[in-house]
């Protein structure tokens, strides 16, 4: 695979990423109570997370990439999606979380479908892995506080 | 000196020819018989340490040690029994009285050293020859000298239960009560597993003596909910209780609500202790549940001004919202409830705190009693901010509990048919009826689940339990399952909630509930299986009403942005010291909305802490002030 096109790829995830903190951090200043901040706060910090781990896959060679997968409880897929509100509550925050997370994860798995370059396919692996890796994070803590009788 | 005195010396050669009297090889020639009561051995693993053979050896053989390796734990206090055979008499006591079954005897019975030391030993810590010997003295099977059984509390039967909200458990007699305290060893472990360490033993033994006033006052000693958590209690304690290991645990919960229910209401004020003299500091808290209104009568025994700020009409918080009167009588929690105004707590009751408020005053802060305000009117206007609050007070506590019901979150939730499970256990505790209909899905596997399914029941609807998991990974007690389906409950498990339709044939009139059958996933030990939707294996059900009963949430907005950063707030809910304190010096906060425990035992817990922990800063900022 040529160098440009695992650099645009990281590229294009990292934008993703970016955006995603942006997101949060409007969110932030929408939610009205402290409790929705300290939250949005939390999560815009991973977010800002992944955008390192991102940076620092630009210096790797697409060899020295790892992929891992986590298996697809569907936990969130039937879960209607949140808007974001300035009365959110907990379980609101996580919904809009894991919905974001699920789609990143369609996107990077229907790119993957799309090619048959190897290496393309490994680096889409590792983004779609690393995105429902993300989303099981938020579907642990919706199952454990949100509906912890359920 | 005569002859024989001189020949006798030489007689003693004659014995040189005759056979030994000693055993030369007593081991293998005279091995101890089968069941003989040889040495001790104790399974380490099974071993709690309770300490029961040390309070039944005559002759104060055995002490309980530490032992490197054994740590302590939830019902087990690390400890072993060390056995002194300087002492012991090999009368087996110990072992006919151990809880666990975990102290044997070998048949072994010769030990030769020339150092006294090693013959006070921790059987099974210490490495002994005899410790895999399968000869020597067990309790036989079937012999105790413990009663294993206890004594089965009288309840109205199911069909009975079914026709109104009268309280169903019906309490122990005298003669019952004390055959079952009877059956208490005292060994204590009990009291480490209770969050309000609560002297069981001692309690316990007051019925024993008959001293019910005793009892009473022991158990406002770190609980000032004793009729109440002797109805409700999660009985973390009997979970541990050395009996549970070879037969049923001491029926602990019973027995206090047998103490609350001796003693007259009349008699409370008498019976536990009075206020200490009068402290100029005054402390507001923030809710009139289990943990607020522990932490008001612990502050007010010290002397504070204390005043209590709650929402709703009434105190009790999720004991009286969140509990059905079957289970707890209201006058039960009353009895509770007007201890603590007695000491001269002030409860304010529709007196919701807010956040920040423009014009935030010194002004006195306002609120109603119970009997001025209308019963359903929480948060009537006239109630302080958080911000008031802090500027008006010395210390402020906070017990705000999780008020708000989490939702299904699936499509068609907003069906008119689907009532959350908390709103109809409020409404039946409010005096309202539910609009119910026949059929009802209850959506959870909780105690909220169970208790608004067996309410639903109890208003002669046909109930249906839907729940994700299995039936053994459900968090309701055990006995709540037991009953609901006593009382005719139906029990869907595996079922993952999908969407809520509006048929067209139904007008809005039913919800139809579409739920797929799961299969669990495994996650290792310790972890709950995982659900997971089988999407081939789809079901719908028409319900006059859905109930989702999944979980409830902590409500914070009360807490000012600028106070929150201070105060410490981790995914919604509060960070805590071990008295409660926050990251803020002079706010307290306790239950739910901090602890993992989530029960009433641990909200009361919390706010005895905060109440120590709240006079320690009083006290100390008091003294700042004198020498400053």
């Amino acid at each position: 695979m040529p160098d440009t096109q695992y650099s645009e790829i990281i590229d294009f995830a990292l934008k993703r990423e970016k955006e995603a903190v942006q997101f949060y951090t409007e969110l932030e200043h929408i939610a009205q109570f402290a409790s929705q901040k300290e939250l949005l706060g939390e999560i815009k910090g991973m977010e800002q997370g992944h955008v390192k781990i991102l940076e620092n896959l630009k210096t790797k060679s697409p060899e020295a990439i790892r992929v891992e997968r986590v298996p697809n409880f569907m936990a969130s897929t039937y879960l209607v999606e949140a808007q974001p509100a300035k009365d959110m509550n907990y379980q609101d925050i996580l919904i809009i979380a894991m919905k974001r997370e699920d789609r990143s994860h369609a996107l990077y798995e229907e790119l993957l479908q799309q090619t048959e370059n190897p290496e393309l396919r490994k680096t889409f692996e590792m983004l779609a892995g690393e995105e429902s890796k993300h989303k099981r994070f938020f579907e642990d803590l919706y199952d454990k506080y949100v509906q912890p009788d359920n | 000196m005569s002859l024989k005195d001189i020949l006798s010396p030489l007689t003693v050669w004659r014995r040189t020819a005759e056979k030994p009297y000693t055993v030369i090889d007593p081991i293998n020639d005279r091995p101890g018989a089968a069941r003989y009561r040889g040495f001790h051995k104790n399974d380490m693993e099974a071993c709690i340490g309770c300490g029961t053979c040390e309070t039944i050896c005559q002759n104060a053989a055995i002490d309980l040690v530490p032992v490197e390796g054994i740590e302590t734990t939830n019902g087990d206090s690390g400890l072993r029994p060390q056995i002194d055979y300087g002492r012991c008499c090999w009368c087996a006591l110990c072992v006919d009285i151990c809880t666990t079954s975990s102290l044997t005897m070998s048949n072994e019975y010769i030990w030769v050293d020339t150092d006294p030391e090693v013959f006070r030993f921790v059987p099974g810590a210490d490495e002994k020859p005899w410790d895999n010997s399968e000869l020597g003295y067990s309790r036989a099977e079937g012999y105790q000298l413990l009663d294993p059984e206890r004594v089965e509390m009288p309840e109205l039967q199911p069909d009975t239960r079914l026709t109104s909200f009268i309280e169903m458990v019906q309490g122990y007699s005298a003669e019952e009560a004390k055959r079952e305290a009877d059956r208490c060893v005292e060994c204590g472990i009990c009291m480490a597993a209770c969050p309000a360490h609560m002297d069981i033993p001692g309690y316990i033994r007051t019925i024993r003596e008959n001293d019910i006033n005793g009892g009473l006052a022991l158990m406002y000693e770190t609980n000032p909910f004793p009729a109440s958590c002797g109805r409700v209690c999660t009985h973390r304690c009997e979970e541990v209780c050395a009996i549970n290991h070879t037969g049923d645990p001491i029926a602990i919960r019973w027995l206090k609500r047998y103490i609350a229910d001796m003693a007259d209401e009349s008699d409370y004020r008498a019976i536990t202790k009075t206020a200490e003299p009068e402290r100029s500091e005054k402390v507001a808290i923030i809710g009139a549940g289990p943990g607020g209104l522990s932490a008001a009568y612990y502050l007010r025994l010290l002397g504070y001004q204390v005043t209590v700020f709650e929402a709703q009409p009434h105190g009790g918080g999720m004991l009286r919202y969140g509990i059905p009167e079957y289970r707890l009588p209201y006058d039960q929690l009353d009895k509770d409830i007007d201890l603590v105004s007695s000491l001269g707590v002030e409860i304010k009751y529709n007196s919701r705190v807010d956040g920040p408020k423009e014009n935030d005053g010194p002004e006195a802060p306002g609120g109603t009693s119970p009997d001025e305000a209308p019963a359903d009117s929480p948060g009537a206007s006239g109630a302080p901010s958080f911000h008031q609050l802090y500027k008006d007070y010395d210390a402020v506590f906070f017990s705000t509990g999780l008020p708000d019901p989490y939702t299904l979150g699936i499509q068609g939730e907003d069906h008119p048919r689907v009532i959350s499970g908390i709103s109809i256990l409020e409404d039946v505790t409010a005096g309202k009826t539910p609009d119910l209909r026949k059929s009802v899905a209850v959506v959870g596997g909780g105690n909220v689940a169970m208790d608004a399914a067996r309410t639903a029941r109890r208003m002669g609807c046909e109930v249906t339990i839907l729940y994700r998991r299995r039936e053994v990974d459900m968090p309701a007690d055990e006995e709540e399952i037991t009953e609901a389906k006593e009382e005719g409950v139906k029990f869907i498990t595996q079922a993952i909630p999908v969407r809520i339709e509006d048929k067209p044939e139904a007008k809005g009139e039913q919800a139809a509930f579409v739920w797929g059958e799961a299969k669990m996933v495994d996650q290792g030990e310790d972890r709950r299986p995982k659900p997971v939707l089988q999407e081939d294996k789809i079901h719908t059900d028409l319900f006059d009403t859905v109930v989702p009963a999944i979980g409830q949430g902590s409500s914070l907005d009360f807490i000012p942005e600028d106070m929150a950063e201070k105060i410490g707030i981790i995914k919604y809910k509060i960070k805590v010291g071990l008295h409660g304190e926050t990251g803020e010096p002079k706010i307290f906060a306790g239950g739910d909305i901090s602890n993992r425990l989530k029960d009433a035992i641990s909200a009361i817990a919390d706010g005895h802490r905060a109440a120590k922990g709240i006079d320690s800063y009083l006290r100390e900022s008091q003294s700042k002030k004198e020498t400053s």
